[in-house]
Order: C-alpha cells, then sequence, then structure tokens
C-alpha cells in the first residue's frame, strides 16, 4: 500500500513533532517501509500522508548505557549481522536476524517497524521478549515532548495493537547486556529464506558457577497465539535444576495445553513447541559449551 | 487533501536527474515509467522476488518496496549501469554457463550477484545461496546462477583465466551437441529485453479488470455509469461489447470474454475498465457497481459429483470430459496376482508462478489490422479465437508473441488477450493490460488438483498383473485444457511399464474454482507421483528393489504401450541402469533403510541449510544436524512428445542470405527453454555457418508460418524438424545452382565452416558469402527453402483408448536424496541425480538447464507450494503466501543425458521440458518415506504432514 498524497522525511525529533501536531497524528510512520508498502493495495481508509522516521538520527543510534544497549528503533536487521557491538552485547539479536527475510529486506526492515507491527509471527519479538526488553517512546503532550518506557511484554498486546498513542512513536528499544548467557533462537515456516515464522522461538540460558545446575531460564514462543509470549511456567521449572537431558525432556510436561491458541495447524505447533523446546534449550547450552548427559 | 508533488535528485548509473514525482511512487516505477530504465522489472510489487533489486548506495534492496522519495540525493545503480562498457564479467559468467532462461529474473538476479562478490570476494557455496535468498528464479533451479558466480568469483579472483568466457567456435559439423550460448542471453542479462508490461505506445490507454467477488452467483446488473464518469475514463466494456460470437476456450468454447449472465469463479474479469492511467482505471474500477445473486458454490469434485450446483448449463452432471484405457482384463489379472495393494493419492492446486504477469497491448494498425502484441505460447490459436470473438477475418487480426518471461503452460490458453482486443477497437487507441501479481495468482488458470485411486495386483516374482486406477481432476471454472489433461493423464498414467491388463478411468470436472489448464507435464506429474509412490510401496512389500523392479516391469524394445501400441526401440531401462549408477545407489527394497545406507551423503549434495551456520557454536551446529534423517528414493517417467492423439504438424521458410548468412522464419515460442538457440544450432549445422550467422527471429501471425504453441515438448521435435528441412529445402536449391555454375555435380558439394567447396578440390571452393553472390546476381536465384515436419498421432478409441498418440516417446528416471528435520518436518531435498533420454542432445547446457529448472519447480510441487480455496476463494494471493523455492531451499544436481534417437524424424532430437520434472515429485516422496518412514500419499508433504505422522509413529512404538 503507498497511496500516500503527502510523505514527509523529517531529520530531528522536533520536526517530527511539528509534522505530526500540523497532521493531528493522523498519519502512517514509516521506518523500512516494508510492511508499510508490501500490503496489498486495499480501499480501506487510510491516513493520506506518512511521516518517515528513517532520516531522525536520534533514532538511529545504538549507545552502550551501563549494562543497557539501546538500541535505536531505525536499527536495520542486517546490523544485527554485522555491527560488532550489537553482535557483542545482544549475540541473541544476531540468531534471530540470520533467520529473518533476505538481505535485501533486512537491509530496510528496522527492529522499531517489527515491535510496531507486532505480528504475531514477528521474528524480534521473542528474542525481545527473552531479553526483558523495554520500548522507549515518544510523544508530545501540551506542546512537550515526553516519553514512556514500556517492557516489550506489554507492548505487543495483540495482532497488530501496541499501546502506542495517536502521535507516539518508538525511539529506541533497550536490551540488558548479558553475561554468561547462552542462547538459541529456533524458527519454522514453509521454506529457509523469505521465511514466515510458523513457529519462532528464544532462548537464554544460564547456568551456575558449577556448571551443573541452571541458574536462569528465559523462553519465548511466537507464532503459537495473537501475542508472543514467554513460557514462564517452564522457566520457574528450571530455575536451579538439575542440568540434564532428562530433565529438559521433562519440561514438556509443563507446557501449558492450551499454549497454541492459533487456529490453524494447532497438533502441528504443539509438537514444534515441544521439540523447539529442547532443542532451543540445549543449543543455547551448547553454545556455552555444556552438553548434558 | 491534494497530492504534494515532491522534486528528488537522483545519481542514477552516474548520472544526475531530477523529477518532480508523486509521493506514492516506488521507486521502481519510477525507474521504470520516469527514467524507462526497463531492466527493473517488478514481479511481485511486495518485496518477495527480487526482479526490482537495485543498488542504493551501494547496498541491494527492492526497489518495489521504496517509495522514490526515500531514496531523493542516493546514488542508484540498475542493471543499465552494470558493464555500461560491454558486458561484466558476471554477466559474461551468466551468458557461458546458461544461467539464463525467460530472463525474467536475470537483471535482479544479476544485480544480487554484482553485491555478493562486492561483498565479499570470496563467496563460499553457502554464502552465494543465502545471497541469493532473496531472488526467486522460476526457471532455472539455481544452480547454472551459483555456477557462473562461482566461475565469475574465480575469475575476478584471477584463480581461473577470463579465457573460458570466449566461445570456443567448433567446426559447424558440430555446433549440434555444442553448449552455443544463448542468441538471447546479452539482451536479458543486460535488461535491454523488452517483455510486454515494459512496452509503451504513444497515446496508450490503460485497462483495469473489474473482476468477480463471488466464486458462484447470478449476475443481476452490472451498473458502469457512475465509473464511465470518472476522470480519464474512456470507456466501460462489459460482456455486451464482444462484437463477434462470445464464447473461447481450448477444447471448448465455454469462457466468456467478460462475465456473461453468471460468474463461475472468485477472480472472473465481470467489466473492464479503459482510462487514460492505469491509477484512473483502477480508480473508476471501484466504481463500477456490479449486483448478484449467490448461487451454491460447487468447492470441490465431490460437491460437483453430488451436483451441489451446475456449474455450465450444458453439462449438468459437471463433467467436463472422460477418457478411459482399457487394455486385457484387469479382473482376471487380479485373480492372477499373489499380492493386491490399493491406494488413494491426492494432488494439491499449483500455479505456474512464472515471474512475469501476464501482460499485452493492443492497437489499430493504420491498414485496419488489429494488432495483439502479448507474453504467449500459443499466437496461431489465440488468433483463430480471436476472430471468432471479433467477427473480423482470420488476416486482419495479427497476433504477435512477446518476450515470455516464463510460461510453463500458464500462457498457452487464453486468458485477457480479447479484452485488448476488443478496448483496441472499441477506443481506436493503443491498449495495454498488466496483471499484478495478485491479478496472475487469482486470474490465471492452475494445475489441477487430483484424486488417484490405484488397485495393482503383483505376482510375487513383482511381476505387475494387472493395474486399475481412477483418477478424478477437478477442472476449475472453465474447461481450459481439462479434456486435454485429463486424457494425456490416463494415456501416461499407469507408468512406462508393459501390464497385460489396465483400465484406466480418468474424469475432468467443473467447479467454482479458479480454473485448471495447462501446466508443464500436461496432466502427467499427477498420476506419475501416484504410479511411482505405489512402486515404493510394492518394492517394499516384495523386497524387491525399486530400480530391479522397474526393469523388471519396464518398457522394452518392442513393448505394448498402455494403449496397445507397438513400441519401436525404448530407452526406459537404460536411464534406469544409468541413473542407478550415476547416484551410486546402493540395493535394496523400499523399506526405509535411510538410517542404515551408506549411500547417502555419498557424491556431491547440498548440505541442509542451517540459518546462522557460520557464527552458531560447533556443538550447536552438531545439535541442529543430529536431528536430520537422511533417505532416498526412485521416482521414473515417460512421455509422448508432441500433441496428444492429434496430428501435429510445424512449419519453416529459410532464406540463405547476402553475406553467407541465412535467416529462418518460423513461428517458435521461445518461452525461455532455449528454442531460439536450438533452432539456431540445427540451421547453423545443416547450411555450415556460425550460429552468429543465423537471423532467427520473432513469432507473428503475419510474417511467419505457424509452427504452433510452445508445449507437448514438440518444440525441438516439430519445428527444429521443420527448419530443418526448411534447410535442406534452401541448401539443395542453392547447391544446385553453384553445382551448374561450377560445372559439378551437385552431390559433391559440401556446406562448411562457412565455405561451400568439393572436397578436395581447391578450384571448387569459395566463402560462402561469394557463392551467395553468385547465387544471386549471376544465377538469378534468391536461395529460399521451405520446410515442415508432420507427426501423424492418431486419434485413440473412445471405448478401450486403443491407438497411437505418439510416434515420439522420451523416459527418465531420478534418484531424490533428502534430509528430513525431525524436530519441525522441514524437508531438505539435498540431490538429484537425474538420467534422461532426450533422443539427441541439441544443447547439452540447456538440457541440464531444463531439468534443473524441472526438477527444482517439482520440489515447489513436492513439499510446499499449494494453492488453497475456501469455498472458492483463492487463499494465496501474493508470493508472501504463495511459496515457492528459493536459493537455499534446491539441491545439488548430477545429470547424464541417453541419446536414443528419434527414428521417425530427420533431427533425431526428441524432448526434455516437461519430462524434466516428472521423476523428481516421487522421488523425493520416496525418499522421505526411506529417510523416516512417512508415506506422504497428499501432496505437499509439508512440515506439518510429515511432523504430525512422525508424531504418530512415535506414540506408536512407545
Ligand atoms: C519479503 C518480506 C519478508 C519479510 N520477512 C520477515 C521475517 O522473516 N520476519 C519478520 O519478523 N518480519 C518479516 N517481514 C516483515 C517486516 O519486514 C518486518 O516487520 C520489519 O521489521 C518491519 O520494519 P520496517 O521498518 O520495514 O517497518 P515499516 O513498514 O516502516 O513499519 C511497520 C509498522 O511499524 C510502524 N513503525 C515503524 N517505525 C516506527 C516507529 N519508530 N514508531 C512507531 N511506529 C513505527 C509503522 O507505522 C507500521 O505500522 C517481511 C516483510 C517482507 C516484505
Ligand atoms: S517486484 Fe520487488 S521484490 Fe518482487
Ligand atoms: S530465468 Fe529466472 S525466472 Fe525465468
Amino acid at each position: 500500500m503507498l497511496q500516500y498524497k503527502k510523505y514527509d522525511m523529517p531529520q530531528t525529533i522536533e520536526e517530527l513533532f511539528r509534522l505530526l501536531e500540523r497532521n493531528d497524528g493522523a498519519v502512517d510512520i514509516v521506518s523500512g517501509g516494508t510492511d508499510c508498502f508490501a500490503r496489498e493495495k486495499d480501499s480501506s481508509r487510510h491516513p493520506d500522508a506518512a511521516i518517515d522516521v528513517s532520516r531522525i538520527e536520534a533514532f538511529s543510534r545504538i549507545e552502550r548505557k551501563g549494562d543497557v544497549l539501546v538500541i535505536g528503533a531505525n536499527t536495520r536487521i542486517q546490523q544485527f549481522l554485522n555491527d560488532q557491538e550489537l553482535i557483542e552485547c545482544v549475540p541473541m539479536l544476531r540468531h534471530a536476524a540470520i533467520y529473518f527475510a533476505d538481505q535485501q529486506i533486512r537491509e530496510s526492515a528496522t527492529i522499531g517497524g517489527n515491535l510496531a507491527n507486532a505480528s504475531p509471527t514477528g521474528d524480534m519479538i521473542p528474542p525481545l521478549l527473552a531479553l526483558d526488553a523495554v520500548v522507549h517512546t515518544l510523544r508530545q503532550e501540551a506542546g512537550k515532548i515526553g516519553g514512556r518506557d514500556i517492557p516489550v511484554s506489554d507492548f505487543i498486546q495483540g495482532v497488530g495493537k501496541t499501546p502506542l498513542a495517536r502521535g507516539e512513536v518508538i525511539a529506541s528499544v533497550s536490551c540488558p547486556v548479558l553475561e554468561g548467557y547462552g542462547c538459541a533462537f529456533k524458527k519454522v515456516g514453509l521454506r529457509r529464506s523469505l521465511c514466515i515464522s510458523t513457529v519462532n522461538s528464544a532462548f537464554l540460558v544460564k547456568v551456575d558457577s558449577s556448571g551443573r545446575y541452571f541458574e536462569e531460564v528465559r523462553i519465548a514462543f511466537g507464532g503459537i497465539a495473537p501475542t508472543p509470549a514467554r513460557l514462564k511456567a517452564v522457566e520457574e521449572k528450571l530455575k536451579g535444576a538439575r542440568i540434564s537431558k532428562a530433565q529438559i525432556q521433562e519440561m514438556a510436561d509443563y507446557i501449558p495445553n492450551d499454549i497454541v491458541r492459533s487456529r490453524s495447524r494447532q497438533e502441528y505447533r504443539k509438537t514444534v513447541v515441544r521439540n523447539f523446546l529442547t532443542a532451543g534449550l540445549l543449543e543455547s547450552l551448547a553454545e556455552i559449551g555444556i552438553l548434558p548427559e | 487533501m491534494s497530492v504534494e508533488l515532491v522534486r528528488v535528485e537522483m545519481k542514477v548509473n552516474g548520472k544526475t536527474v531530477c523529477r518532480t514525482i508523486s509521493p506514492s511512487m516506488r521507486l521502481a516505477d519510477f525507474l521504470r515509467d520516469e527514467l524507462h530504465l526497463i531492466g527493473t522489472k517488478k514481479g511481485c510489487n511486495a518485496g518477495e522476488c527480487g526482479t526490482c533489486s537495485v543498488l542504493i548506495d551501494g547496498v541491494l534492496k527492492k526497489s518495489c518496496l521504496i517509495p522514490a522519495v526515500k531514496a531523493d540525493h542516493c546514488e542508484i545503480v540498475t542493471i543499465e549501469g552494470i558493464g555500461a562498457e560491454g558486458l561484466s564479467v558476471i554477466q559474461r559468467c551468466f551468458v557461458k554457463v546458461g544461467a539464463v532462461q525467460c530472463g525474467y529474473c536475470t537483471p535482479g538476479m544479476v544485480m544480487a550477484a554484482t553485491s555478493i562478490l562486492k561483498a565479499n570476494r570470496r563467496p563460499d557455496r553457502v554464502e552465494i545461496r543465502r545471497g541469493l535468498g532473496g531472488n526467486i528464479c522460476r526457471c532455472t533451479g539455481y544452480a547454472k546462477i551459483i555456477e557462473a558466480i562461482e566461475l565469475a568469483r574465480d575469475i575476478l579472483n584471477g584463480e581461473k583465466s577470463a579465457d573460458c568466457l570466449e566461445g570456443a567456435t567448433p567446426d559447424t559439423d558440430k555446433i549440434i551437441g555444442s553448449c552455443a550460448e544463448r542468441v538471447d542471453a546479452r539482451g536479458k542479462v543486460t535488461g535491454a529485453l523488452e517483455y510486454a508490461g515494459d512496452m509503451v505506445m504513444p497515446r496508450m490507454l490503460h485497462i483495469c479488470l473489474v473482476r468477480s467477488r463471488e466464486a458462484h452467483a447470478e449476475i443481476l446488473k452490472i451498473d458502469c455509469e457512475k465509473a464511465q464518469k470518472m476522470p480519464g475514463v474512456e470507456t466501460v466494456l462489459t460482456s455486451a461489447d464482444v462484437p463477434g460470437e462470445d464464447g473461447f476456450g481450448v477444447y471448448y468454447h465455454d469462457q466468456p470474454v467478460l462475465a456473461k449472465g453468471k460468474v463461475r469463479f472468485y477472480g472472473e474479469p465481470v467489466a473492464a475498465v479503459v482510462a487514460e492511467t492505469l491509477e484512473e482505471a483502477e480508480e473508476a474500477a471501484k466504481c463500477v457497481e456490479v449486483t448478484y445473486k449467490k448461487l451454491p458454490v460447487v468447492s470441490s469434485v465431490d460437491d460437483a459429483v453430488q451436483r451441489k450446483a451446475v456449474v455450465h448449463e450444458d453439462h449438468p452432471d459437471n463433467v467436463v470430459s472422460e477418457t478411459l484405457v482399457v487394455k486385457g482384463d484387469v479382473e482376471n489379472g487380479f485373480r492372477g496376482s499373489d499380492v493386491i495393494i490399493e491406494q488413494d493419492y491426492a494432488t494439491q492446486c499449483v500455479e505456474h508462478a512464472y515471474l512475469e504477469t501476464e501482460a499485452g497491448l493492443a492497437y489499430l494498425d493504420p491498414d485496419g489490422v488489429l494488432v495483439v502484441k502479448s507474453s504467449d505460447q500459443d499466437i496461431t490459436h489465440h488468433r483463430t479465437l480471436l476472430s471468432k470473438l471479433l467477427g473480423r477475418p482470420i488476416n486482419k487480426i495479427r497476433v504477435i508473441m512477446t518476450p515470455v518471461g516464463g510460461g510453463f503452460g500458464g500462457k498457452e490458453d487464453m486468458i485477457y488477450q480479447a479484452i485488448l482486443a476488443i478496448a483496441a477497437l472499441k477506443t481506436r487507441r493503443p491498449v495495454k493490460l498488466v496483471f499484478s501479481r495478485q491479478d496472475s495468482l487469482i486470474g490465471s488458470a492452475k494445475r489441477h488438483p487430483v484424486c488417484i485411486h490405484h488397485k495393482i495386483g503383483l505376482s510375487r516374482d513383482g511381476r505387475i498383473r494387472a493395474l486399475e486406477i481412477t483418477l478424478d481432476a477437478d477442472g476449475g471454472a472453465y474447461c481450459f485444457s481439462t479434456k486435454g489433461t485429463v486424457a494425456k493423464g490416463a494415456i501416461m498414467g499407469a507408468g512406462p511399464y508393459e501390464i497385460e491388463n489396465v483400465k484406466v478411468t480418468a474424469r475432468g470436472y467443473y467447479t467454482n474454482n479458479t480454473p485448471s489448464g495447462a501446466m508443464r507435464t500436461f496432466g502427467v506429474l499427477q498420476p506419475t507421483f501416484a504410479i511411482e509412490s505405489t512402486m515404493d510401496i510394492c518394492s517394499e512389500r516384495l523386497g524387491i528393489d525399486p530400480f530391479e523392479l522397474r526393469l523388471l516391469n519396464g518398457l522394452k524394445d518392442g513393448s505394448k504401450t498402455h494403449t496397445q501400441q507397438a513400441l519401436g526401440h525404448v530407452a526406459y531401462c537404460e536411464t534406469l541402469r544409468r541413473c542407478r549408477e550415476l547416484s551410486g545407489w546402493e540395493p535394496g527394497p523400499s523399506r526405509m533403510r535411510g538410517p542404515v545406507r551408506k549411500d547417502v551423503n555419498g557424491g556431491e549434495i547440498v548440505q541442509p541449510y542451517i540459518p546462522g551456520c557460520e557464527f552458531k557454536s560447533p556443538a550447536a551446529l552438531a545439535l541442529c544436524k543430529s536431528r536430520f534423517r537422511y533417505g532416498r528414493g526412485v521416482g521414473t517417467a515417460w512421455y509422448g512428445i508432441g500433441r496428444c492423439a492429434t496430428v501435429d504438424k510445424a512449419g519453416a521458410f529459410v532464406e540463405i542470405d547476402d553475406g553467407g548468412t541465412a535467416m529462418v522464419l518460423t513461428g517458435a515460442t521461445e518461452i525461455g527453454e532455449g528454442l531460439l538457440t536450438v533452432l539456431t544450432q540445427i540451421a547453423a549445422e545443416e547450411l555450415g555457418i556460425y550460429p552468429e550467422d543465423v537471423t532467427i527471429g520473432d513469432n507473428d501471425t503475419a510474417r511467419v508460418p505457424e509452427a504452433a504453441h510452445a508445449g507437448a515438448s514438440r518444440q525441438t521435435y516439430m519445428i527444429g524438424n521443420a527448419v530443418l528441412n526448411a534447410c535442406r529445402d534452401a541448401k539443395a536449391k542453392f547447391i544446385r545452382e553453384i553445382a551448374e555454375y561450377w560445372n559439378v555435380e551437385a552431390a559433391s558439394i559440401r556446406m562448411r565452416n562457412r565455405r561451400i567447396f568439393v572436397e578436395g578440390h581447391a578450384n571448387y571452393d569459395l566463402p560462402l558469402e561469394e557463392a551467395v553472390d553468385i547465387c544471386k546476381k549471376v544465377r538469378g536465384v534468391v536461395p529460399l527453402g521451405s520446410g515442415i515436419y508432420t507427426a501423424h498421432h492418431e486419434s485413440l478409441d473412445p471405448k478401450t483408448g486403443k491407438g497411437n498418440p505418439w510416434q515420439a516417446y522420451v523416459y527418465g528416471s531420478q534418484v531424490a536424496e533428502v534430509a528430513v528435520d525431525t524436530s519441525t518436518g522441514e524437508v531438505h531435498v539435498l540431490g538429484i541425480w537425474a538420467a534422461h533420454d532426450v533422443g539427441r542432445v541439441v544443447n547439452p547446457r540447456g538440457v541440464e538447464g531444463q531439468i534443473e529448472g524441472g526438477a527444482v519447480q517439482s520440489v515447489g510441487q513436492a513439499i510446499m507450494e499449494e494453492f488453497t480455496f475456501s469455498e472458492g476463494v483463492p487463499q494465496q494471493r501474493s508470493f508472501a503466501k504463495y511459496i515457492l523455492p528459493t536459493c537455499v531451499d534446491v539441491p545439488a544436481f548430477h545429470s547424464c543425458l541417453v541419446e536414443d534417437r528419434d527414428p521417425f524424424s530427420p533431427l533425431g532430437a526428441k524432448g526434455i521440458g516437461e519430462p524434466a520434472p516428472l521423476p523428481t515429485v516421487p522421488a523425493i516422496i520416496n525418499a522421505i518415506y526411506d529417510a523416516v518412514g512417512v508415506r506422504v500419499t497428499s501432496l505437499p508433504a509439508n512440515p506439518e504432514k510429515i511432523l504430525n505422522a512422525l508424531t504418530k509413529q512415535t506414540t506408536k512404538v512407545v
């Protein structure tokens, strides 16, 4: 869908809000455009104007702040594969990025767009959930530019549904820089490039100093319900548990029965969730050199 | 709000351009429409195909997803900016290795290749595949594209010499059988070739079709009044505007140009808005109001059988056609069998997915001849239909084929050409129609979904005693090629076996689904999947190796086919033996040997693609790999060459021309398969000149003799022989003149290497160029020849199918190796070993390209593609939903060609286009069984089916 009568590309936040104000917020926000412009033309009502935020430098910055990495909303998916700082600080996102679309789309698609699009199968969402990332938004109220910090788990509220208010934009997302975690990303679709996920999932695993017990486990699944979500029951169960293949296998029993809420391919998705759970945990452990018996 | 035009400035291919444009213009459209850089194509307009890839500030991106304003102040390189001084090394490598077929993906591929090699001087094969992961090619199967990039990499790194790109000119006696470069490759690798959608004419109008939003409904009213008054609208057409006798189709003329009285499928054109611009046409189309009265939707063959509704009033039983093939007595055969196996199969609806969507232009020429130019596989037939629909004499209609960006049968049945023609007649202006990808998906014919039942009886030693098959095909809303595909499926459906007792009952049905039509293999792929699966089941049941079982039952010299045709020499068993050898097959029955067999992972295969393999820890990677189960399977096939059970014919003219060149005129339909190159090679060798000396041209009903359609794998066979005969005719006349001039025996004269001479006589030896001068200027004779070729195929007995439907048959055998991911059910096809009888190889690279491309289409059919309906409403309306194999999904290929020359024709070549994909589907399905013991009988073998079956397996065991 690309039928705007007006297309602005502000360079600064101030300019952005001036434009938003002028349009009374009734605009489409665009960054990479890979969602906005790939949609079929439709006759349903849509705003006449678009504001493209991709040239706002403040949204493109990547900044380390203590043990948090603040990633600009405009950060392109390909950067997670190329940028050394991103690779070192958030390896989880690199594991996910390589499964994302193809390199050409990755050169345009942004992390902010993936979040705002709030697709049940958005590939960056489970990793951000696992990372306990926080979305930083900006909006103008009574002439003042202010913002909100929204945990990703609160940000994705349904298919295409976010708490973003009219005229509110994502500025960045911050991820903790985690030391000593092993991570894995699992995804399946119908092919292996340009592939929409049927199920995707992200895993972060930390073990204790003995290397024999799980210290912390974080698991997030997408593609199986209107919103991607953490598997808290399993996470809790594994916390402090002895690391063994049997233990990991057993975890399948703690997957809630109603975990798959998507209507199609239910049986398949359930099996994949079980299989990914085991696979993701084992691979995460393997990343930190642990191969349980 | 009014449109706020924006001024943009970019550097495109080194030149600064400024334009004032609409903010809604996509970069792809900016390049194509504003700058006329038509090498950037638009295959999907949604980021899914890569035909629009360009470099933006050095980064490869899909220009259809980028508003032109976003590229303001950027530096753009398009295909036109590559190899500005002659071809780039990459382009030359594409030409050299035959990485080009229809050419529609090629500009994007060259851009992607350029980007890959710019970023990384030494990409390995995995990196190359991944780098091409966003560019779809529907023709080549990617193998030669990867090869081209590897070659370019090595040349650019100085590891190979660029000399290998220079074509060594063979002796003209050896042109047939050589890897001559494609005659159309240059225009394709440079993006200079104009396809229909790239063509513009002054004062051209545009069409937007109003399509039905109902699958089955009566049309109560079509209100065009509002649309007529919209800005820019020239006219709105409905069925009332058809000037001649409405109704077209291949076998029955059951389809109206625009829906008449009722609509029979979702997306059926109801009205056509003709306007100054496409945008205006689209806006006005929204205002055409159609009032429907819904009718019950016949959404499946079952619904059709139960007559849930009648789709066509003159077919009250919803049956399109029936074909019977009966030989011997199956009941008797079953009684004499030791083992009887029954099995059901189902195949899905599949889309051709050529990257070039349907497109055409029509106009009246100054002499009142209506010209229709379109991307078309059968201009002869379309001209005949147009004459009837328009009520105009046939010679007042001229149909010209534009370059076809992939056809695969989908551009054989007429679809939109009459609408264009009527619009041009009515408006007296040039008119253009281009399908969007959605139009193409919902508005073009598909491969028939088919249900098959098998009952097979064998003796313990493996002899097939009897085979009974029923086949029901969903023909969709209009007949298109249903009657023919059902017949061909019936004739070939029992496989390349000699069986005493056979009975095949095949029926096609009308439903309210998108019409099914011709698609590569013309109804044979579906029953081939079934019979070759059944053979695998029999192999397991009887404990006989699948090759041995086929060798035992396979057609042999002098065998009688199911239609009781006595064959001459048969190369089927030869392809089996060659394939077995090529693949290093470990003997043994099809008994889920995957886990224990030793031939897997042998020879060159592709490793299953694991994203992130380059940075995953080795231990994690090992875990991923540990979930794969490997297996191998066999599939084989046969195929009749040329039109089925009806006389087939083709004609050609040849002129031996000034300068010792030659002009070949024939209605050859080059749809990417390489036919023009094949014909050029045939003419060159026959006339003793080089391919570059031959001029071969456009397919135009007003300029060239009929050679009929691209289909039935008939082109090399029919047109090749017609061209050969025409060359022989011209040559004989030419030699006769020179013989008289020299006063020697005509029989002693040879033409070779651009010379004409009498062997061993230096006095009688002239460059061809001079000889042509003598022939024309001294003898006063223009050396012209004509040639035809006829294949006298018989129609079959309606009750038993007895008769000789073809004179030439080809055979092929393939082994596929797969890895099944047991955690997801995904199948990776890793290797294909193919042995095909092609009669005689005219161009080895061309044949390989057909095998690779055909096999990869079958990879799609076997494991991923599926066009589905919900109550007649298509569910896959973009390439995001209709999934095609990408470069990381395809296997490594090994092929060997068997040359069992056709005894009936002078050339001896047969065909390969359709036979190539036939064995692949069952080979993959049988390999999946070998790997994990899951027998998929309903295509596609998608991850869901496999994993669900695997889950049941373990619960059974545990
Ligand atoms: C061919 C193709 C393949 C794809 N493959 C994948 C895949 O494998 N995995 C996957 O997850 N996705 C995939 N996508 C979807 C898409 O690429 C991603 O969702 C991408 O992250 C969107 O980013 P963008 O910047 O391009 O978004 P845009 O299209 O610019 O915007 C998307 C949405 O986000 C909003 N938005 C963007 N930026 C902001 C901001 N800063 N503040 C507020 N709202 C904002 C927009 O208003 C819009 O609603 C694919 C898309 C295509 C076309
Ligand atoms: S046209 Fe741009 S990707 Fe298909
Ligand atoms: S050559 Fe690639 S799509 Fe035809």
